[in-house]
């Protein structure tokens, strides 16, 4: 258990009129080497929840446990927690400031007073592993495409070797091909380099085939939590939520109930073409 | 004057033309510079409490920027009642307070108050688009000497529509380099100075990028500055704003008899 929370609950602007409650009675646990996906519609309180969980912010009530430590305790070293949980915000090519790619990436392990070999060493690691092109290091990280500066400024968050890694919605606005690039250094982070990653996402579609469990959030509080499989029955209420099943789900669930002697539980494209290759093959 | 501190509510004060109530504003602070004597303050004093009713925002709001300024108003009366020269009242040591410095250090003090709260009530009662626009109205006969007063009075409003906007991307870029270990509130000067680095320069390119954005936007959909340009709510006078500007009139011309006619006190 690598981060817990205990019925937390979070008030924006507590004190005056219009206090909006953003969380309530959260309780989570995040478990190590998990990939999570974290989903749910505009509003849901997503962004909020991540927040907590590097101490951004704190419950307005309960408790955020890393590894046990409260993160309100006044002994938590937040700078130490913050470096062992990397939060990745929205569009993170926004908070890119050096003059070359290397120093914008080198920021997180100065700001940690690591030895300079030490900083160099985790610098390049996390460019490699984003699968930034050595050619650009030195170059200003604004001459480069959208979705490079984004790599970028997920390796400056990489750089602080965190061991849970959290990225809001980090394919948005990024073509096809960039949020494939995106998501398969995900894939890779999780399985080699075996960091706990969740993603947060408003689209099932991108999640389905990456996750091992998926967080569903509704107005505040956590609806489901489960893996993806068990997730896409609930199709009804999650269309009732503003989500959607992946599209592949829904065409082999309305085969289903039109007599096909398909499975469930099918969640991506190749998986549905083999099924119905199969049963085509049967018929 | 603080711009965008507006109080939403209803009242002959907020439905009034912002052309009225600048020149109402610009009157007033007139008024308050003649007033010579008892009877000017009276004068403005009621005119101000007058005002204050029929506005019906809250006082507290009115008294807001006072304490920015006691600083101000504390200086100036300090040193109106030391530094002038007349009959002596009290003398300590060095120090001498006389009849003519108390009364100008008082009415000095009372003229900036009402000053403040004066300025305010309109800001109160006006949105920030609806005074640009009565800025740009006032001001257009200056169009005449070539000045751009429509693109001043744009770039105005731009501004102000900006502000909410940055203040939400500086707490964004704030946790965003917090994430990374930054710390904003660590060391000395130097250090400091140094920490804000981080945070300003993604600022500014954000700042230049909504810019270069909204002009790309503003020009796709025809803009090509003031002239010959129509708007959707034009201003125009009600029954209520020619009482307005008469009231203003009446309220300067007494200022004025006031201070020339001999009355007592």
């Amino acid at each position: 258990m690598i981060l817990e929370f205990k019925d937390v609950n979070y008030i924006y602007d507590p004190d005056s009129t219009i206090s909006s409650v953003a969380l309530k009675d959260i309780n989570l646990s995040i478990r190590e080497g998990v990939f999570y996906a974290l989903i749910g519609h505009t509003g849901s309180g997503k962004s909020t929840l991540i927040q907590h969980m590097n101490g951004l912010i704190q419950p307005t009530s309960g408790e955020v446990l890393y590894k046990g430590m409260s993160l309100r305790d006044k002994n938590a070293d937040l700078k130490m927690i913050r470096s062992r949980v990397g939060l990745v915000f929205q569009y993170p090519e926004h908070q890119l400031f050096e003059t070359t790619v290397y120093d914008d990436v080198a920021f997180g392990p100065k700001n940690l007073k690591l030895p300079k070999d030490e900083i160099d060493a985790r610098v390049k690691e996390a460019l490699i592993l984003t699968g930034v092109d050595e050619s650009v290091w030195q170059n200003s990280p604004f001459e480069l495409s959208g979705g490079q500066k984004r790599r970028v400024a997920i390796a400056g968050v990489l750089a602080m070797k965190p061991e849970v890694l959290i990225l809001d919605e980090p394919t948005a606005g990024l073509d096809p091909g960039g949020r494939d690039e995106i998501l398969n250094v995900l894939k890779r982070l999780h399985s080699e380099e075996k960091i706990t990653i969740i993603l947060v996402s408003h689209s099932m579609e991108d999640v389905a085939g990456y996750a091992d469990r998926i967080i569903v959030m509704n107005k505040g509080h956590i609806e489901y939590e489960d893996s993806p499989v068990q997730i896409f029955r609930h199709a009804e209420e999650l269309k009732n939520m503003g989500l959607s099943v992946p599209q592949v789900t829904d065409v082999l669930t309305r085969l289903k109930s039109k007599g096909w002697p398909v499975k469930d539980g099918i969640i991506t494209v190749s998986e549905a073409a083999d099924e119905i290759m199969r049963v085509l093959g049967k018929a | 004057m603080t711009l965008g501190q507006y109080y939403q509510t209803d009242s002959v004060l907020h439905r009034m033309d912002p052309r009225v109530k600048l020149t109402g504003t610009i009157a007033y602070i007139a008024a308050l510079f003649l007033a010579g004597n008892v009877w000017g303050y009276l004068l403005a004093t009621i005119f101000l409490i007058v005002v204050i009713a029929l506005s019906k925002v809250p006082i507290r709001f009115m008294l807001k920027g006072m304490r920015s300024i006691a600083f101000l108003i504390t200086l100036t009366v300090v040193f109106n009642l030391f530094m002038t020269p007349g009959d002596e009242l009290i003398a300590v040591w060095k120090l001498h307070i006389t009849r003519e410095g108390l009364i100008l250090a008082v009415s000095m003090a009372v003229r900036l108050t009402y000053l403040i709260i004066g300025s305010n009530i309109m800001t109160l009662t006006t949105t920030p688009n609806a005074l640009t626009d009565g800025m740009e109205s006032l001001l257009s006969p200056l169009k005449v000497l070539h000045a751009p007063v429509h693109e001043v009075a744009m770039m105005m409003s731009i501004a102000l529509r900006f502000i909410p906007i940055l203040m939400e991307e500086t707490d964004k870029i704030m946790k965003a380099q917090m994430a990374r270990g930054a710390s904003f509130d660590e060391g000395g000067l130097i250090m400091r100075a140094k920490s804000m680095v981080p945070l300003l320069v993604p600022l500014f390119v954000s700042a230049f990028r909504r810019a270069g954005d909204l002009a790309l936007a503003m020009e796709a959909r025809g803009y090509r500055g003031g002239d010959a340009r129509t708007k959707m709510k034009p201003l125009h006078y009600e029954m209520r704003d020619y009482i307005g500007y008469c009231v203003l009139v009446l309220l300067i011309a007494a200022a004025i008899v006031l201070r020339i006619i001999k009355l007592p006190f």
